[in-house]
């Protein structure tokens, strides 16, 4: 155990131990040779997973048009990659629960902003290129790209000086680094590797504050901007995940940066904290 | 490099190609490239056609155990000196603790029998609960532990007789 790291992951009291179900549904998302039977046999282990991917299946963000009544049904509608995708969101939910006081975020508040930054990513991604896969991914990276939140909550309160209250994404990750010598994207990349997430996801992980660590492809690059930008939205709805919203001036400069479309951009101001309420009510709060 | 491997199950000709700074790997007659990366945690970060897998590799003499995905892998590198080896009849396919962590639950009880891939042991380790699988067909012999124990890596969990071939 010689990353510095590793020592706090293993001892972290907030952070619950990844479920089986959820490390099996890992290891199929990067097998390309599973079967339907496979995916079958580890989704139906768990009977809440089951019924909030049933939930998630039946949205309008993923559905199809048809009612689904089982994960068989699912798996002919929807194939293989995306139950997986959508057992995996739901599978993350117990494990961003919090409270993270050093946050100054309540129970579910972290959920809440993980869920803000999914849906929105997804729909930023889908108002670029209509690609539904890549749609799935950016709600996959968004829902879990402050993990590491939940390791930094411990060390950070044992601080004298505390996180500054009310301080934009750069100024906390800034202060965290103060404090500690890293971030909490840094901490989550590390987490995300050990848990075998899938590199793409451990990219953004660990990128979603450093936008100048270079990209080798379009697609892994789209991802990590549509969730820069879903964070940046998220803290203007309220729901910041401890970040304060950035002023008019710089959000629009920062969005722009990103290159992402500016409509979209305004209708998810206008509808994602509604469409949080909505998969909140969907999921519960994290099961 | 050509090496050939004896897992407690059967002999693996192996062959290991150079490929630049990857690899290219041939097992029986499937051939495919392999790129592996040390992890600084020592333990090795292994990408195939089949996605990426954390391995952690424990040499002791002639022997390899490979630990991934919750299995053991009991391999060894035959002496060409000296021939065809036999497997010593000490050496049974026992489960081991991979990392240290806390053991959340044993699945199975001493003198039941169990099938190859059966859960035996659900462990946590560096937040992450895995199900240790049986490598073999046959009857627990000895669980050495208990739920709430914390492990050591290396730490014996579970005996197992494997069952006689029929």
């Amino acid at each position: 155990m010689s990353h510095p790291l590793d020592r706090l992951i293993q001892s972290t009291r907030e952070l619950k131990a990844l479920p089986t179900a959820t490390g099996q549904i890992l290891q199929l998302m990067q097998d390309a040779t599973a079967s339907a039977d496979d995916v079958l046999e580890v989704v139906g282990k768990d009977p809440a997973l089951t019924a909030n991917l049933l939930k998630l299946a039946n949205s309008a963000m993923f559905g199809v048009g048809r009612q689904i009544g089982t994960p068989h049904q699912a798996l002919v509608l929807l194939g293989n990659r995306t139950v997986l995708n959508l057992a995996f969101a739901t599978g993350m939910g117990p494990v961003l629960t919090g409270p993270l006081p050093a946050y100054r975020l309540e129970s579910k508040a972290l959920w809440r902003h993980s869920m803000a930054v999914g849906v929105g990513a997804a729909y930023l991604v889908e108002a670029t290129v209509q690609d539904r896969w890549l749609r799935e991914a950016a709600f996959t990276a968004g829902l879990v790209h402050d993990i590491g939140k939940m390791l930094l909550n411990d060390p950070l309160q044992t601080q004298l000086e505390p996180l500054p209250l009310g301080a934009q994404s750069a100024a906390l990750v800034e202060a965290e680094r103060g404090l500690l010598g890293f971030d909490h994207a840094e901490a989550g990349g590390r987490l995300a590797e050990i848990w075998r997430f899938p590199t793409g996801l451990v990219q953004v992980i660990t990128a979603h504050h450093h936008p100048q660590v270079p990209r080798t492809d379009a697609e892994s690059a789209l991802l990590q901007r549509a969730v820069m930008a879903a964070d940046r939205i998220a803290a203007r709805a309220d729901l910041g995940g401890g970040s304060a919203a950035l002023p008019d001036e710089d959000f629009l400069a920062e969005i722009e940066e990103l290159q992402l479309p500016m409509g979209p951009v305004e209708e998810l101001q206008g509808r994602l904290d509604a469409e949080v309420a909505g998969l909140e009510a969907m999921l519960g709060a994290a099961r | 490099m050509r090496l050939n491997f004896r897992s407690s199950e059967e002999d693996l000709p192996v062959e290991v190609r150079p490929d630049g700074k990857d690899w290219t790997v041939r097992i029986a007659d499937a051939e495919f490239p392999l790129q592996a990366l040390q992890a600084r945690d020592g333990s090795w970060l292994v990408d195939t056609h089949q996605g990426r897998r954390r391995l952690w590799v424990s040499v002791h003499g002639d022997e390899r155990l490979v630990f991934c995905d919750g299995r053991v892998h009991r391999l060894r590198v035959p002496d060409p000196e000296q021939g065809e080896e036999t497997e010593d009849p000490g050496s049974g396919p026992n489960l081991v603790a991979e990392m240290p962590g806390k053991i959340v639950k044993t699945l199975v009880a001493a003198g039941e029998s169990v099938e190859a891939g059966q859960a035996l042991v659900l462990i946590e380790s560096m937040k992450m609960e895995t199900e240790l699988l049986a490598p073999v067909n046959g009857r627990v012999d000895t669980v050495h532990v208990t739920d709430g124990q914390l492990v050591a890596q290396g730490d014996a969990l579970v005996d197992i007789q494997p069952a006689e071939e029929s």
